[in-house]
C-alpha cells in the first residue's frame, strides 16, 4: 500500500498503526511516545492540538467552531490540565460565505468562553476552490498540570464512570450527512469539560474523552496496558433514544459512535460513589453512570469485555473501519 | 439478511409513503407490501418498507410464555 | 419486546435446554441460515453459553455480502470508476468486501461520480429523481427479506420511466441452498434456524421438505435473543418426540402463507435465474433477474457489463466450506493469520455478519 487512504484518519486499526510506523518512529522522545491526550512537559505545562475537518461543518448542537475548542480544552482536562490558552489556524476555502465565517468564529467565541480560555494566536489561509472542503480548524492548546493521571495505581475493584449518554456526535454527524429516511432528536453532545477538573483531586486514576471509534476503543487502549482485564455492564450504558432506535434501524454498535463532550474515568472503588455524585451535581454530568471495574477474575490480562444484556460475556475489540448503515 | 424492528405507524399518505415511530424517531417508510395500514398499527420496517405487521396478540402471548422462564430461573437461585 | 433479551430469561431457556441436552447427542449442531441470527447470537455473547448448554451453533449462507460472487463486486466497482458522472448506490457492508480491484469503500470514483451509502433503496430511487443529468445504479443484493422492496423501486421507476436509474442485481433466495445443505452427503446439520423476516415473505411452505423428506427438525425465528433460544428448545422438543417438522416461534410476525402481496411483486419484477454461490458453487434457480420488459433498468445489460460470476474463493480461502457448516472459522487456515478484520481475504471475515468476522470480533468468552 502507498497510497494514503481514508481509512487512515478514521480512529481504527490502520491509523493506529499509521502513528506508530510513521509519527512514533520518526519523531520518538518521551514525551510523543506516550501517546496521551495531551503531552505533559517540564514546568508543568499540559500541551495538546487537533485539526477539524467535520462534515457538515453545522449540525445539530454544534457547530466546526465549537468542535474546535472543545476538543482540544477536553484532551486538556483528561489529562489533568486546566486548559488556559488556544491558538486557532484557520485553511479556508475560496468561495465561503462570509456568513458562514462569522457564525463559526461566534461559535469559537462562545465556546471559548464557556471554557475559560483565550485564543491568544492563530493563522489564517485561504486555498483554491476544490482544494479545501469548505474549511478546515486547528487548535492547539496550553495549560497548567494540575493533577497527574495515575494509571499504575489502578487496582481490580476500581471503577469506570461514564459521564452521560453515549454516541450523540457521531449519530448527529452521520444523519446530517445522510438523513437515511430518519428524523430524531439527536444532537451534538459536543461541550467543555472543564466542570471535571476538581475531580483530579478526589479519586480519578485516568480519564478520556469518548471520542473517535466510541467507548470500545477507547477502553481498549486503556486495557491494553494493564494487567487486569475491564468489565463493562451493558445494562449500565447510558444511551439516549434516539442514540438507542437509530443504531438498531441501521445496525450501528454504540459502543464504537463517537461523543464530543463526554469522559469515562477510572476511579478507585471506595472514592467511586463520591466521584458519581460530584459529577451528576454538574447539569453536563446529571446522567452519568458507573458502567463496569477493573477485574482479575475474569477474562485474560488486558481484555475489554462486555457483560451483555442476556448474560453473556463478549470480548470488544478497538474499531477496525468506518461505521455504516446495514439492512442485513 | 433481516434487520428489521418493529415500529408504530403514525401517518400514511395516498401514495402508500408514510412514517413510523421507533422509541421516538420517525423512519420514512413505503407500505406498499401491505394491505389496510392506519396509523396506530404496528409493523416490521426493513430497508425503509414495512414488510409485514406485528400482531399485538401473538406478540402479548410471546411474552407471557418467555416470563415463565424468568420465573424458572428465580427457582433455581431460591434452591441454592 | 425487550423483555426478549433480559438476563433472567434467557438464563432459564438456557437451563431448560441444558436438562433437555442430557438425554440428546451431544452437542447438538443447529445452523442459524441468516446471517442477522448469527450477529445476535455473538452480540449477546450467547454461543458459549449455548456450547455450555450442549448446543454447538454453525453459520450459514444467509449472507448474501458473503455469498455474492467477487466478479459482482468488481463490476460494482468498475461501474464507479469507469464512467463519468455517475453515482453507485449501495448498502454499507457492500462496501468492504475485497476484490482484486480494492473495495468500494477504498475506490476512487471517476472525476463527478461518486459512492453514496443508502439505509433504503428509495433514497436510491430519489437520487435519480433529483440527478437527471447523473447515471444512477443501485447495488440490490439481498434475500426475500430485501427483494421486494427493491422489486417495489423498480416499479416505480418503471412507471415513472426513469431513464437514469438500474439495478445491479445480486439477489438470492434461502430454500435452494438449504435443499444444497441436506442433499449433501458431508451434511452434518441436525436442526435449522429458519430466518424470521425471510420467512415473513415466502412462508412456512418453503421449508416443509426439509422436515419431511430428510427429517431435520426447524424453526421460524425471530432476532432477539429469546427468539433464538425458544427456537433451539423446540428443535430439542421435535428430536425427543421424533416429530420434524417447521416450527414457528416467530408468530407475532411470520404467517403460515407468508406476505403474498410481497411474493406477487417479487414475481411482476424478477424472474428465477441459475446462480453461482460464492463458496457453494452453482445452484439452479438460486438467483433473480429483471423479466425481460424491465431490461432497460438492468445494469449488467444496459452497461454491457458482461459478468461471468464463478464460485472461486481467493486463494487458500474456506469460506465455502464454513459457509456450510463444516468447519467453524478457526480451522480454515487462514483465519487470524492473513485474514483478519483489517485485511480480509474473503467474504466470511468481511460482513458483519461474516462468519468470520463475527467470531473474531464478539469472540466469547466463559464468565466463570
Amino acid at each position: 500500500m502507498n497510497k494514503i487512504s481514508l481509512e487512515m484518519g478514521s480512529g481504527g486499526k490502520l491509523m493506529r498503526d499509521f502513528i506508530d510506523k510513521y509519527i512514533v518512529n520518526t519523531f520518538s522522545n518521551p514525551f510523543l511516545n506516550e501517546l496521551a491526550d495531551s503531552a505533559l512537559l517540564p514546568n508543568n505545562i499540559g500541551f495538546t492540538t487537533d485539526s477539524y475537518v467535520v462534515d457538515p461543518i453545522f449540525f445539530p448542537g454544534g457547530d466546526i467552531g465549537s468542535l474546535s475548542v472543545n476538543g482540544t480544552v477536553n484532551d486538556l482536562v483528561v489529562s489533568g490540565v486546566k486548559p488556559e490558552f488556544l491558538s486557532l489556524s484557520l485553511i479556508i476555502e475560496e468561495g465561503l460565505e462570509l456568513d458562514s465565517i462569522k457564525k463559526i468564529l461566534k461559535s469559537v467565541k462562545n465556546a471559548a468562553e464557556e471554557a475559560e480560555v483565550l485564543i491568544t494566536t492563530g493563522d489564517t489561509k485561504v486555498v483554491k476552490q476544490g482544494q479545501g472542503d469548505k474549511i478546515f480548524i486547528n487548535t492547539a492548546g496550553v495549560g497548567s498540570v494540575i493533577a497527574r493521571p495515575s494509571p499504575q495505581k489502578i487496582r481490580p475493584g476500581d471503577k469506570i464512570i461514564a459521564t452521560g449518554t453515549l454516541g450523540e456526535h457521531s449519530l448527529a454527524i452521520m444523519l446530517a450527512r445522510e438523513e437515511f429516511g430518519i428524523e430524531t432528536n439527536a444532537h451534538s453532545d459536543c461541550a467543555p469539560l472543564n466542570y471535571l477538573l476538581p475531580l483530579w483531586k478526589k479519586g480519578p486514576l485516568w480519564m478520556r474523552d469518548v471520542t473517535r471509534g466510541g467507548l470500545a476503543t477507547v477502553l481498549t487502549e486503556l486495557s491494553d496496558k494493564l494487567p487486569y482485564s475491564i468489565i463493562i455492564e451493558e445494562d449500565k450504558i447510558p444511551l439516549s433514544s434516539p442514540v438507542q432506535a437509530a443504531s438498531e434501524l441501521l445496525g450501528i454498535d454504540p459502543l464504537y459512535l463517537a461523543c464530543e463532550g463526554r469522559a469515562l474515568l477510572v476511579v478507585a472503588e471506595e472514592k467511586a460513589e463520591a466521584v458519581l455524585s460530584e459529577i451528576r451535581n454538574n447539569k453536563k454530568g446529571k446522567k452519568a453512570e458507573i458502567i463496569g471495574k477493573i477485574d482479575d477474575k475474569t477474562g485474560k490480562p488486558g481484555e475489554l469485555l462486555l457483560s451483555t444484556l442476556s448474560g453473556g460475556l463478549r470480548l470488544l475489540e478497538p474499531l477496525t473501519s468506518e461505521l455504516l448503515p446495514r439492512i442485513c | 439478511m433481516c434487520l428489521g424492528i418493529p415500529a408504530k405507524v403514525i401517518e400514511i399518505d395516498e401514495n402508500n409513503q408514510g412514517k413510523v415511530d421507533y422509541l421516538g424517531t420517525k423512519v420514512s417508510t413505503n407500505f406498499t407490501l401491505l394491505e389496510d395500514v392506519k396509523p396506530g398499527d404496528w409493523v416490521i420496517v426493513h430497508a425503509g418498507f414495512a414488510i409485514s405487521r406485528l400482531n399485538e396478540q401473538e406478540a402479548q402471548e410471546t411474552l407471557e410464555l418467555i416470563r415463565e422462564y424468568s420465573k424458572f430461573t428465580e427457582n433455581i437461585r431460591d434452591e441454592k | 419486546m425487550r423483555e426478549l433479551r433480559n438476563k433472567n430469561v434467557i438464563q432459564g431457556l438456557l437451563a431448560e435446554i441444558k436438562k433437555k441436552s442430557l438425554s440428546l447427542p451431544h452437542p447438538l449442531k443447529i445452523m442459524e441460515v441468516c446471517g442477522t441470527h448469527t450477529m445476535v447470537i455473538h452480540r449477546y455473547g450467547l454461543r458459549n453459553m449455548l456450547s455450555q448448554a450442549g448446543i454447538e451453533m454453525l453459520s450459514g449462507p444467509g449472507c448474501p455480502v458473503c455469498i455474492t460472487p467477487n466478479e459482482i463486486h468488481e463490476a460494482a466497482i468498475k461501474l464507479v470508476t469507469e464512467n463519468k458522472n455517475f453515482i453507485l448506490t449501495t448498502f454499507g457492508d457492500m462496501t468492504r468486501v475485497p476484490t482484486r480491484k480494492g473495495s468500494i469503500q477504498t475506490t476512487v470514483p471517476k472525476k463527478g461520480s461518486q459512492v453514496k451509502i443508502v439505509y433504503s433503496p428509495f433514497e436510491s430511487l430519489n437520487t435519480a429523481k433529483n440527478n437527471p443529468d447523473k447515471d444512477v445504479v443501485i447495488f440490490g443484493v439481498g434475500f426475500e427479506t430485501t427483494i421486494p422492496a427493491i422489486a417495489v423501486t423498480l416499479k416505480y421507476a418503471a412507471q415513472n420511466n426513469l431513464k437514469n436509474f438500474s439495478l445491479l442485481s445480486a439477489l438470492w433466495l434461502i430454500p435452494p441452498p438449504l435443499k444444497a445443505i441436506v442433499e449433501s452427503k458431508e451434511n452434518q446439520i441436525q436442526g435449522f434456524l429458519y430466518p424470521g423476516h425471510v420467512s415473513a415473505i415466502i412462508g412456512a411452505y418453503p421449508y416443509h421438505f426439509i422436515p419431511e423428506k430428510y427429517s431435520i427438525p426447524g424453526a421460524i425465528t425471530g432476532f432477539e435473543p429469546g427468539d433464538i433460544l425458544m427456537s433451539i428448545s423446540s428443535i430439542q422438543n421435535q428430536i425427543i418426540k421424533s416429530k420434524p417438522k417447521v416450527d414457528n416461534t416467530y408468530t407475532r410476525v411470520v404467517k403460515p402463507n407468508g406476505n403474498p402481496a410481497a411474493v406477487k411483486v417479487m414475481g411482476e419484477m424478477f424472474q428465477k435465474k441459475h446462480s453461482h454461490w460464492r463458496g457453494l458453487g452453482l445452484i439452479p434457480n438460486s438467483g433473480l433477474k429483471l423479466k425481460h420488459e424491465y431490461k432497460s433498468f438492468d445494469a449488467e445489460l444496459k452497461y454491457k457489463l458482461n459478468i461471468k460470476a464463478k464460485s472461486q474463493d481467493l486463494p487458500g480461502c474456506r469460506c465455502g466450506d464454513v459457509l456450510q457448516g463444516i468447519i467453524s472459522p478457526p480451522d480454515c487456515p487462514l483465519y487470524s493469520n492473513q485474514c483478519t478484520p483489517d485485511s480480509p481475504q474473503g467474504p466470511c471475515m468481511v460482513s458483519y455478519e461474516g462468519a468470520c468476522l463475527a467470531y473474531f470480533k464478539y469472540e466469547d468468552r466463559d464468565r466463570d
